[in-house]
């Protein structure tokens, strides 16, 4: 959370996280310089430097993928969400992974003559009006500075003083750089490298993240419907309520949410809403996490706060506010006990406004007060 | 995330998907005879200079 600046945050969770990540890389990195020093013999040789080169450049994007899909596997799948929980670190290592192979193609390529490597690089090809002859290796640069800006400022350090929307926007540039990645194989080794396997293993990799992405996405737009359906339903029942009463929606019984657990619920066109139930009341705060939009809906109280199950960012239910010595803030929203049904005022207050929890165990209909 | 980055990522792979698919089928579709093939056009003299360098041809060192 954003109290004081910490390089790393390491606890155990991390050090385990990092530890199988890199051996996972040296092991990828081993094995496939094993295999190409067997396959690649006789006439078909080729260096140390050009399988290294192709090891590395595998593995990013390979990587790349791999941190593509964990955010719509984890919104699928709670099962996913422990490779949520440091996806920043499978960044940052991507981006290492894939310098080390743009150092190595710019020695390589561009290394041992008079020109400056870099400008060579982007001097020496300028064929951008062929398919089989691009510039390819610019397009890698490209990628690689887009991944180097997002691995610099994926530190929270970054995204409190960058402020939430900015950073999201500047991190959705990994979707350009994906694109680019695409186009850098696809130009580059796919038009010398003419095995189908090759060029159908890149087109799978991009079904599965893009089929992922929009399975996710039309999931959750039924899921928001129908939760809307459902508290509209709800509202209708008590459409015999007082005048005073018609902004209450009723969001379904206390009997459905367990202790110290979460659900979102949708009302109309609104924001999700996280209701929860602790200590025998209820309460409802925005579902969208301070830190990274988690869903915090989906995660449950620990220690008598709401836990964001991407990142374990921790709010209080009763006011929104993050525990001390943490500033962070979510909006709530009034809530009430009726006959064991939960209703809720889906107007947000503002970020941090106390809302004394509903009794769950009032017999009599209870309500929360603002203030 | 809010409702309206759910519906901007969605959008985005929507076009994203598709684009990349068709950007690499089109890449894959368009590449030039493979270099085996052009050695044998050099070899039969229609094509004495053929782009295939000593070193393999562009890329054959990749």
């Amino acid at each position: 959370m954003s109290v004081g600046y910490v390089p790393v945050q390491w606890n155990r969770h991390k050090r385990v996280y990092d530890l199988c990540v890199a051996v996972a890389i040296l092991l990828y990195l081993g094995v496939f310089f094993a295999i190409g020093k067997l396959v690649y013999t006789g006439r078909r040789a080729i260096s140390d430097e050009i399988l290294a080169m192709r090891a590395l450049g595998t593995c990013a994007l390979l990587l790349l993928h791999l941190i593509l899909c964990i955010g719509p596997l984890a919104r699928r799948d709670s099962r996913f969400l422990p490779l949520l929980y440091n996806r920043r670190h499978l960044g940052v290592v991507t981006f290492l992974v894939g310098l080390a192979h743009g150092v190595l193609a710019i020695i390589y390529y561009h290394g041992f003559g008079r020109v400056n490597p870099l400008a060579s690089l982007l001097l020496s090809n300028t064929n951008y009006t062929s398919l089989s002859a691009f510039p390819f290796q610019v397009l890698g640069l490209l990628a690689l500075i887009i991944l180097f800006l997002m691995a610099a400022t994926s530190h929270d350090f970054w995204l409190k003083n960058l402020g939430p929307a900015a950073w999201k926007r500047l991190h959705m540039l990994i979707y350009p750089a994906y694109g680019l990645l695409i186009l850098h194989v696809a130009l580059g080794i796919l038009q010398t490298h003419r095995s189908p396997w090759l060029a159908g293993l890149v087109a799978a990799g991009v079904i599965i993240v893009s089929g992922l992405h929009i399975a996710a996405g039309l999931s959750e737009a039924g899921r928001d419907g129908r939760r809307a359906a459902a508290a509209s339903t709800g509202s209708e029942r008590r459409s015999d309520a007082p005048q005073n009463d018609a902004n209450w929606v009723d969001v379904g019984s206390v009997d459905d949410l367990s202790e110290s657990r979460g659900s979102a619920i949708c009302v109309g066109d609104s924001e999700r809403i996280a209701v929860f139930r602790h200590n025998g009341g209820v309460s409802a705060t925005s579902n969208v996490c301070a830190h990274q939009g988690g869903p915090l809906g989906e995660g449950k109280i620990i220690d008598g706060c709401i836990t964001c199950p991407w990142h374990g960012w921790q709010y209080r239910p009763a006011d929104g506010c993050s525990p001390p010595p943490f500033t962070e803030k979510i909006a709530t929203y009034r809530v009430r006990v009726v006959h064991r049904r939960i209703e809720i005022d889906p107007t947000p207050l503002p970020p941090g406004t106390p809302v004394e929890p509903a009794r769950v165990d009032a017999d009599a209909p209870s309500e929360s007060e603002n203030g | 995330m809010t409702r309206a980055q759910r519906r901007h990522h969605l959008a985005i792979w929507l076009v994203l998907g598709p684009t990349l698919l068709a950007g690499l089928l089109l890449a894959v579709a368009r590449r030039p005879p493979s270099p085996i093939e052009s050695r044998s056009v050099a070899r039969d003299g229609e094509h004495a200079s053929s782009s295939v360098s000593p070193a393999g041809g562009r890329g054959a060192n990749r």
